[in-house]
């Protein structure tokens, strides 16, 4: 049967995903919140304050993987869901999870691309010089991907408009951009607000990127890589539940 | 014949709302089925439920001789999907847009520029074939939109308002092209709120209220089983003279109504009112400018049934104008 079929899957992954990124990656949406918003919030928050060019690039990387791959979600799943294109995608037999996965994969790439250029631009001009560039690109695209699901998984929610999604999942990620260690580092940070910070997806993403550019970091690795890798699939598996519970109630 | 669709006591509840109450019903391989229903009668739940996208709260679906609720996969595989809304996406041109569609029921690249190639053609939108979707008439998006609901050449294709919006050309060449479709094979099953369209097109339509199926079967015994009767609607050169006691008279006639100039007389038997009504008219040196035949729409089945009409009367009614 090809539901369960894996060649299939693997080919309704990437048809879903390359189709998203040609109709949806220049709309205005997305280039509002998945472009312009960490860049004006990185200059915001960077310009003037007499930053190494490593700490900066840290900065910026932070915030574009978690905004950009994350607004890719919730851009396209209400649209879709309003222009009963999902319905149409839904009523082929692509598995569930490969739907789920396609969507994710294209805030994978918007992500990964708009935070790897920034690097290739402050290494050829600002004479960047990063601890572990193979680190660095593992660690941009893992953390691209689960802010990417995290998206998915807000627009799972049945929803026909983005604005829907975008303003809880707004309440929800700009405190976690205070607590994460981009502004303030960790190490600087009371006991009971670090502990605090520990709940937030970015604070790993925040200490490999730091581990792979100046080369210090809070925790190892191994949890970093670890709590990543397990949010990922708690957020697939939230969002394959509300998928099904919206076949349950209707939307 | 065999049957294509066949569903046994669906039951969906919206938690404590009953949107469907144990429906049951069939359709027949080949036909073009018609699926009605007032707004919130259960009409689009049966169709999203048929359409894998809704879960049932219980009762059983067999298409395309699968189990839906054990082989949604080999179900999906032999559907196809055109939704109220034209939606093909606007930044992908009509090749693109088919493409992508044939690529999401897993065939093979060859198979889908060759079907590519078929519908086009058939569509009449080879000259589009490049065009992004955004550059399309209303018609044309409505034409390719069905085209990509038969990229996968289903067996069964949902089809929701085909024909809303669109003018009066379109529509007719939509309705051609989904009778071709059907003579080629494709059992059509129609969502409308447009019953001139139902009527026109389906060999049987079902009419679903308060989520209970009320009526099925062909258009034309539908309108033979209602309830309204037939009438002679006759207009006069003298009508304010008339006395209308003496039309209430003549035999067969079971009332008179007057409007406007014209005199609508209820009946069950117009054959043999003709030459009454033509008789009096002599008798009491009227002329009868025109007579026609009023005999029940399939609009009147509807009102009968659901009990919620758009209007009532004659003007929902069709004539068969017989000038005297």
């Amino acid at each position: 049967m090809k539901g369960k079929n894996i060649l299939y899957w693997l080919r309704s992954v990437m048809v879903i995903a390359v189709k998203d990124i040609k109709v949806y990656y220049m709309t205005p949406s997305m280039i509002m919140f998945g472009f312009l918003i960490p860049f004006f919030l990185f200059f915001s928050f960077t310009v003037g304050r007499h930053l190494s060019i490593q700490s900066s690039i840290v900065r910026l990387i932070s915030m574009t993987v978690f905004f950009t791959s994350s607004s890719a979600g919730q851009v396209i799943l209400p649209m879709e869901r309003r222009m009963k294109t999902l319905d149409r995608i839904l009523a082929t037999p692509v598995p569930l999870s490969a739907l789920i996965i396609g969507k994710s994969f294209v805030g994978l790439f918007f992500g990964f691309t708009v935070s790897i250029l920034p690097v290739i631009f402050a290494l050829l001009f600002f004479k960047l010089t990063v601890s572990g560039i193979g680190l660095l690109l593992i660690g941009i695209f893992l953390s691209s991907w689960v802010f990417s699901m995290m998206g998915v998984f807000f627009s799972s929610f049945p929803v026909q408009k983005p604005g829907s999604v975008m303003m809880p999942s707004t309440l929800l990620r700009w405190p976690l951009l205070f607590i994460s260690g981009i502004f303030i580092p960790l190490t600087a940070m009371s006991p009971l607000l670090r502990g605090v910070s520990y709940i937030s997806p970015l604070t790993y993403t925040v200490d490999i990127l730091n581990l792979s550019v100046t080369g210090s970091s809070i925790q190892s690795l191994f949890i970093n890589f670890g709590v990543l890798i397990i949010l990922n699939v708690i957020f697939y598996i939230f969002a394959v539940k509300l998928f099904i519970r919206g076949k349950v109630l209707g939307y | 014949m065999k049957n294509i669709v066949e569903v046994e006591n669906l039951t969906k509840y919206y938690k404590k709302f009953r949107a469907l109450n144990s429906v049951s019903f069939s359709v027949e391989e080949g036909e073009i089925f018609g699926f009605l229903g007032p707004n919130g009668a259960g009409k689009s739940t049966t169709v999203r439920i048929l359409n894998t996208l809704l879960l049932p709260t219980s009762g059983r679906v067999f298409m395309a001789g699968h189990d839906l609720g054990k082989e949604p996969y080999e179900v999906k595989a032999r559907i196809g999907l055109v939704p109220e809304i034209s939606n093909p996406y606007l930044e992908l041109s009509c090749y693109e847009n088919l493409l992508f569609t044939g690529r999401l029921f897993g065939m093979k690249n060859r198979d889908i520029r060759s079907e590519i190639d078929n519908l086009l053609d058939f569509f009449e939108l080879e000259s589009k074939r490049n065009v992004k979707a955004e550059f399309l008439s209303k018609g044309l998006r409505r034409r390719l939109t069905i085209a990509m609901g038969l990229i996968n050449r289903p067996k069964l294709l949902f089809l929701d308002e085909p024909v809303s919006g669109l003018d009066i050309q379109s529509a007719r060449l939509i309705k051609r092209l989904i009778r071709e479709a059907n003579e080629k094979g494709t059992t059509i099953f129609i969502t409308t709120h447009q019953l001139n369209v139902a009527n026109d097109l389906c060999d049987r339509i079902a009419i679903i209220q308060d989520g209970e199926i009320k009526a099925l079967d062909s258009p034309d015994r539908l309108k033979k089983a209602a309830k309204q009767s037939q009438a002679v609607e006759i207009h006069l050169d003298k009508l304010k003279d008339v006395d209308i006691k003496e039309l209430k008279s003549l035999k067969t006639v079971e009332r008179v109504d007057v409007n406007k100039g014209k005199a609508k007389l209820f009946t069950e038997h117009p054959e043999i009112l003709y030459p009454l009504l033509i008789s009096w008219a002599e008798k009491n040196n009227i002329r009868i400018e025109i007579m026609n035949t009023l005999s029940p729409t399939l609009e009147d089945v509807f009102i009968e049934i659901t009990g919620k009409g758009f209007k009532k009367g004659p003007e929902g009614q069709k004539k068969r104008h017989k000038k005297v």
